[in-house]
């Protein structure tokens, strides 16, 4: 069959199934399913307003119990900051070191991740095209794929992604469960975000003590790289360095909250 | 008691609006002091033997290859291609509005992304012919979550890491019910603007279309071609991908100059940095539960109470329905696919497919109240209110569920581009 016999076998019978689904009369189908979800819609209706107000009544009370009993616990907590606790505002030092430092980890990143998108696209390139094509024409070019690229790509990962964490805790992108993100009086919250900073800023330099130990591990025992016979040290200092510049960022947050980045409007 | 105080450092640090890579560093030392060795530098080990994968390195180039084709404007080239075919349908350009999402959603593997690239031109196009206003929104916003079902999706290569599960084969999977909710969704625009008026056929305008759309529409082709021909493993034809995407949009397209790259590649960074962290403390936690026979454990317990496969799947349906209307599908992945997938193993489902009915169940997840992720991106884009998304949605929530109970009910449709079986 030729391409046009084919072209108008398609067009025909594209037109047929078209003139086909169009003689069905679907109106009263239509109608029927309309009017059940109408009559669904208004049963639920009726009912939402038969329970809303036996809610909002629950709701009520309940609310009113709770201040009864957190009010007298919540004047004798302390109503402020501390006076020598730093202001809001942050010194202009302060930001343009934050500034310096989100410049060099988005760098650091940007080789790093442009560094896998490089490599192994020129390996499977190699591999899969430029290889088979010189054999095609009677060349013999041997391994035409890059050397352990993959297991330097994922070394680059690691040093991009931890770079990464600092950079996704300056731009707000971290994933923060928010389902728990009413519990706290809005009164309170710009004390509490600050407390929260605080904590995060401390849990993580933890996590550096004990990445850092494991770091350390490696360098005693001279841990090495399959194949490449790299000592990995190095490339694992990124892991406690990635989550001290986090830590670091946080205690800069819990300092001077205006350069804390606005949470994004969603997080896919 | 042990397990009472993990409870009680999990929802401290919810109430105090910690990030998840801090709520799973904190459970994973939880779990390794109560029951483990103690020895907490274990968790950073397990961090760096977790990032220590090949299919890894697929996740930052197709978020590469998404953001640089969907920076320029493939989008509208894919559109008009299809605008043109259905034009003599009823509800053309609506069908026109989802066949484009599914083609948009081979290329990006994001549902936003995909919702936004296309919506952003179909919205109001819909509106200026005449379709419905619910109708329209809700079509954007259900033709949107087609982008994390049909493959490459970013949730099917966090679950296959999460899970042990072959990359290839979910994105194998995904084809079959990424075209049933493709169908699915034509089928009702079709049904529901009956009465629009429709045009003939022109071969020339389509022609015009084609020739400007071809380089775009190639592009699934060659990524999926790939992968499904076991040509390409997920990271190769991630890297085919990415170059082609390169090469189209400099030399063809010409609509990426080379200090866009910085941007594009910035982008990746960020992403890349708040989720490969991330998967990597998941992973790390996935190893001490699996050291300590956790998901064993769970799975002798569940199976004490629940002996039907059946009311196992539809339990599990319900609880994913419920957790997709509070968690993002990420975060819900990295929590509860590493504790499931094993159960649904034990009640006879294959890893796969409960792989592929998790993600579908979370895809409705982006189209329910409160964190429906397309209905809060939705209402910023459209500017509508969020009852009146909600309410939007609800016709394509049950064409979603109709689909996912098909697909529950006949595994072929997912699991035949995997074996080959009906």
């Amino acid at each position: 069959m030729d391409w046009t016999s084919l072209q108008q076998r398609l067009l025909h019978w594209w037109q047929q199934s078209v003139s086909w689904l169009q003689r069905i009369d679907w109106g009263p189908w239509q109608q029927r399913l309309r009017q059940g979800f109408r009559a669904a819609g208004n049963n639920f209706q009726q009912s939402w307003s038969l329970l809303q107000p036996k809610l909002r009544q629950g709701l009520q009370r309940s609310e009113r119990l709770l201040q009864r009993v957190w009010e007298p616990i919540r004047q004798r907590l302390p109503q402020g900051l501390p006076a020598w606790w730093p202001g809001p505002e942050p010194p202009l030092a302060a930001r343009r070191i934050v500034d310096a430092w989100h410049s060099g980890e988005c760098w650091v990143a940007v080789v790093c991740f442009g560094f896998i998108a490089g490599i192994l696209i020129l390996d499977v390139l190699g591999r899969e095209f430029l290889g088979p094509f010189l054999r095609l024409i009677g060349l013999e070019p041997g391994a035409t794929g890059i050397f352990t690229s993959q297991k330097l790509s994922i070394f680059a990962l690691v040093i991009g992604s931890f770079a990464g964490i600092g950079i996704a805790t300056a731009t707000g992108a971290h994933i923060v469960p928010g389902f728990a993100s009413g519990w706290v009086p809005p009164e309170w919250k710009p004390i509490y975000d600050r407390a929260a900073d605080l904590l995060t800023g401390l849990f993580l330099l933890g996590v550096t003590w004990f990445g850092l130990k494991f770091v350390g591990s490696s360098f005693k025992t001279d841990l090495r790289a399959p194949v490449l016979d790299w000592p990995v040290w190095p490339i694992q200092l990124a892991i406690p360095l990635g989550f001290l510049s986090a830590a670091g960022r946080y205690f800069v947050y819990a300092a001077w909250p205006a350069l804390k980045p606005a949470p994004p409007e969603f997080q896919e | 008691m042990k397990a009472l105080a993990l409870v009680a450092a999990v929802a401290a640090s919810l109430a105090l609006r910690q990030p998840l890579l801090v709520i799973l560093l904190a459970a994973a030392g939880c779990v390794n002091l109560f029951w483990g060795r103690g020895n907490l530098e274990d968790i950073i080990e397990d961090v760096w033997v977790g990032l220590d994968k090949e299919v890894i390195l697929s996740i930052p180039l197709f978020i590469l290859c998404g953001s640089v084709m969907t920076r320029g404007s493939i989008a509208q080239r894919l559109i008009r291609i299809l605008a043109a075919v259905t034009k003599p349908l009823p509800g053309g350009l609506a069908v026109a509005t989802i066949l484009s999402c599914a083609v948009f959603a081979a290329i990006s593997g994001s549902s936003i992304v995909t919702m936004l690239a296309i919506g952003s031109i179909m919205y109001p196009a819909m509106r200026q012919a005449g379709y419905d206003n619910k109708f329209s929104l809700g079509a954007v916003m259900s033709g949107g979550t087609l982008g994390i079902i049909i493959p490459p999706s970013i949730p099917m290569i966090i679950y296959g890491l999460v899970t042990e599960t072959s990359v290839t084969d979910l994105f194998a999977a995904g084809f079959g019910p990424g075209i049933l909710l493709t169908l699915a969704l034509s089928a009702y625009s079709v049904w529901f603007n009956w009465g629009m008026r429709t045009a003939a056929f022109d071969l020339g305008e389509f022609w015009l279309a084609f020739k400007h759309g071809i380089w775009a529409a190639l592009m699934p082709v060659i990524l999926l071609g790939g992968i499904y021909s076991g040509y390409f493993t997920a990271t190769e034809a991630a890297a085919v991908a990415l170059a082609y995407a390169l090469a189209v949009e400099i030399f063809i397209h010409k609509e990426l100059k080379p200090g866009d790259f910085y941007n594009v590649v910035l982008e990746t960074s960020k992403l890349g940095g708040s989720l490969f962290p991330l998967i990597a403390v998941a992973l790390s936690l996935n190893i001490i539960l699996i050291e300590h026979r956790v998901p064993q454990s769970l799975v002798d317990f569940m199976q004490g109470y629940i002996s039907s496969p059946l009311m196992f799947m539809i339990l599990v349906n319900i609880l994913l329905l419920i957790v997709g209307c509070l968690m993002t599908t990420g975060e819900a992945i990295l929590v509860l696919a590493p504790l499931l997938a094993p159960l649904a193993e034990s009640y006879g489902y294959n890893k796969v497919l409960f792989g592929l009915i998790m993600i579908l169940n979370l895809e409705i997840g982006y189209l329910t109240p409160p964190v429906g992720l397309n209905l809060i991106v939705a209402m910023g884009a459209f500017k509508q209110s969020f009852g009146l998304l909600c309410k939007a949605a609800v016709p394509f929530i049950l064409i979603m569920l109709v689909c996912l109970v098909i697909v529950i009910w006949q595994p072929w449709i997912a699991m035949y581009f995997v074996t080959g079986k009906f």
